[in-house]
């Protein structure tokens, strides 16, 4: 179907921001040859992605971007309900945070990835390298996004990193969290293979490593 | 380089930052640098040990000083234990900060029957005030002590999570301004405590002030005046940090609420930060503790050098670490470079080559 004008995407946007769950519905309703698919596609990812531009930009906060998070969360799960990575099954993506007990990085990433559809696990939070590293390929994770707050946690990606590849799994490793904005040659030197500066960076990173493509 | 291999300075470090808190220039710009861990490493002790030890605490921070030779000693432990109070804890790690655990208010019934908790009830926080009292006793008046706190407006991030305090600033408004009042009057009672036990400076952390984290307006109606309330029973000098984040747009706010001290981010313009603040605030920054990790001493030096250039003239200025931490992998000579390159670039006036 034709992309949606630069009208509809603005004022998604905007009730994103306003917290206007119903209002942003209503804008997804404007689209009634689309699929639920397409309108996560066409509508809903890109709007998380420009936020994050603009937060990263320095123009919006960060509790901005996660109330636009959740929203799109929950018309992701009414668009496309079913189970996304809940059950214990093999998933395509893992989202965890390491060391840290700080979840809103994490919060964010898992809702950026539901409401494009992808299939991704919640693995939990406040885990060391060696339980990540197990709870991850138990679960066949494909992508690994880590999200970190503290310095020492960030440098601890090394230590999982090593660990995945001692037992030669190929799993992507994506990083993300304040040292990796900091310090942008950070996830290089802990031995990421990507990094991620907001939340819905995270789509674009699943699809380039899983070879798939989701909204 | 030791303290008895150094040329004797003019003043004393308490003269000096007395003078630059006065907004005039002392003999040469003050350097801070927050060493919470680096003395565990000198006296060959696990930090897990180091950090349960305020006699320990209190040797280490003079023997890094007599090492770098600094302008303050540094009493603040970490962030981590000013949520024990409320039922928190601290976990303790040999290579980094402590991490707090698990958010010890589970959602708003926690919140509803909260009452302000004694920061006397935290065994970290009462190593605190020992490691005060002796570093205190042992400056005798020749260096100043300074520590830190975590602002009423963010330590819900470690009392109920990032995500559960801002689900409650939006969801009941009510509670959490229950909430910061508890807050508020737990801070003013920590900062006041620290002041008795000989603390010159408490730096009061409040990272959720910068619009990088909430709208401005949002930490205005509801941060700034829990804020104040914390500052309003301080009997020594209180200083605002916004911990690395952005914060000129906080700045007039900061100001208007009476700090001695305001900490710069490096990722705003130092010189623009000391402008908003000349002759009302003391500017501290803004070097960055994560890229020191791999400073050259040509980064050292150049580091040292733009900074001093930008913050120094006129004084009311004081060289630090932007986050208010200094990361544990950063090198012993990169800090003790950063003494010498200050010791050789800041003499006043400014531009002399020292």
């Amino acid at each position: 179907m034709d992309r949606p004008d630069a009208g509809l995407a603005e004022r998604f946007e905007a009730a994103l921001l306003d917290a206007d769950r119903s209002g942003a519905a209503a804008l997804l309703g404007e689209l009634p040859d689309a699929s639920p698919a397409e309108a996560l596609e066409l509508v809903v990812v890109p709007a998380l992605q420009r936020l994050g531009e603009r937060w990263e930009a320095g123009d919006l906060a960060l509790s901005q971007i996660y109330l636009a998070g959740l929203i799109c969360e929950e018309l992701s799960d009414r668009l496309l309900p079913g189970p996304g990575g809940g059950d214990d099954g093999p998933v395509l993506a893992g989202v965890a945070a390491l060391e840290d007990q700080h979840v809103l990085g994490k919060r964010l990433v898992l809702g950026a990835l539901r409401s494009s559809g992808v299939e991704v696990a919640d693995l939990g939070q406040g885990l060391g390298p060696e339980a990540l590293a197990d709870r991850a390929m138990d679960r066949g994770v494909r992508v690994l996004l880590v999200s970190v707050l503290m310095l020492r946690s960030a440098l601890r990606v090394k230590e999982l990193v090593a660990r995945l590849r001692a037992r030669g799994s190929p799993m992507a490793v994506v990083v993300g969290g304040a040292p990796f904005r900091l310090d942008r040659e950070l996830w290089r030197e802990v031995g990421a293979d990507a990094m991620g500066l907001h939340a819905a960076e995270a789509v674009r990173l699943v699809n380039a490593f899983s070879g798939e493509v989701h909204p | 380089m030791t303290a008895a291999a150094r040329p004797q300075e003019a003043m004393t470090a308490a003269a000096r930052l007395g003078t630059c808190l006065s907004h005039r220039e002392a003999d040469r710009v003050p350097f801070i640098l927050p060493a919470t861990m680096h003395p565990a490493r000198l006296l060959g002790l696990p930090l897990s040990e180091y950090l349960v030890r305020p006699e320990a605490v209190v040797e280490g921070q003079l023997l890094f000083r007599e090492r770098t030779g600094h302008d303050a000693l540094v009493a603040f432990l970490h962030a981590a234990g000013e949520v024990e109070p409320f039922g928190g804890q601290v976990v303790l790690h040999d290579d980094g900060p402590p991490n707090a655990g698990p958010a010890p208010l589970r959602g708003p019934a926690d919140v509803e029957r909260l009452a302000v908790p004694d920061p006397l009830s935290s065994p970290s926080l009462c190593r605190t005030l020992d490691v005060a009292r002796g570093l205190a006793a042992a400056a005798k008046g020749e260096v100043l002590v300074v520590s830190g706190a975590v602002a009423p407006f963010s330590l819900p991030v470690a009392q109920l999570g990032f995500a559960g305090w801002l689900d409650l600033l939006r969801t009941a408004p009510a509670l959490a301004r229950h909430l910061l009042e508890v807050n508020a009057a737990f801070v003013s009672r920590w900062i006041r405590l620290q002041h008795e036990a000989g603390v010159a400076l408490v730096v009061l952390f409040d990272p959720l002030a910068s619009p990088q984290m909430v709208p401005l307006e949002t930490w205005m109606d509801v941060g700034l005046p829990a804020l104040r309330a914390a500052m309003a029973g301080a009997v020594g000098a209180v200083g605002l940090s916004t911990a690395s984040a952005p914060c000129l747009r906080t700045l007039p706010a900061f100001l208007g609420a009476g700090a001695a001290v305001v900490a710069a981010s490096g990722a705003e313009s130092l010189a623009v930060h000391k402008a908003m603040c000349r002759g009302r605030a003391t500017v501290v920054g803004n070097l960055d503790g994560i890229a020191m990790r791999r400073w050259t001493p040509a980064d050292v030096e150049r580091e040292v050098r733009l900074a001093l250039a930008a913050g120094g003239p006129g004084g009311g200025f004081v060289l630090f670490e932007h986050h208010g931490e200094i990361p544990y992998p950063v090198p012993m000579e990169v800090l003790e470079g950063i003494g010498e390159a200050v010791r050789r670039l800041g003499r006043y006036p400014l531009g002399g080559g020292g």
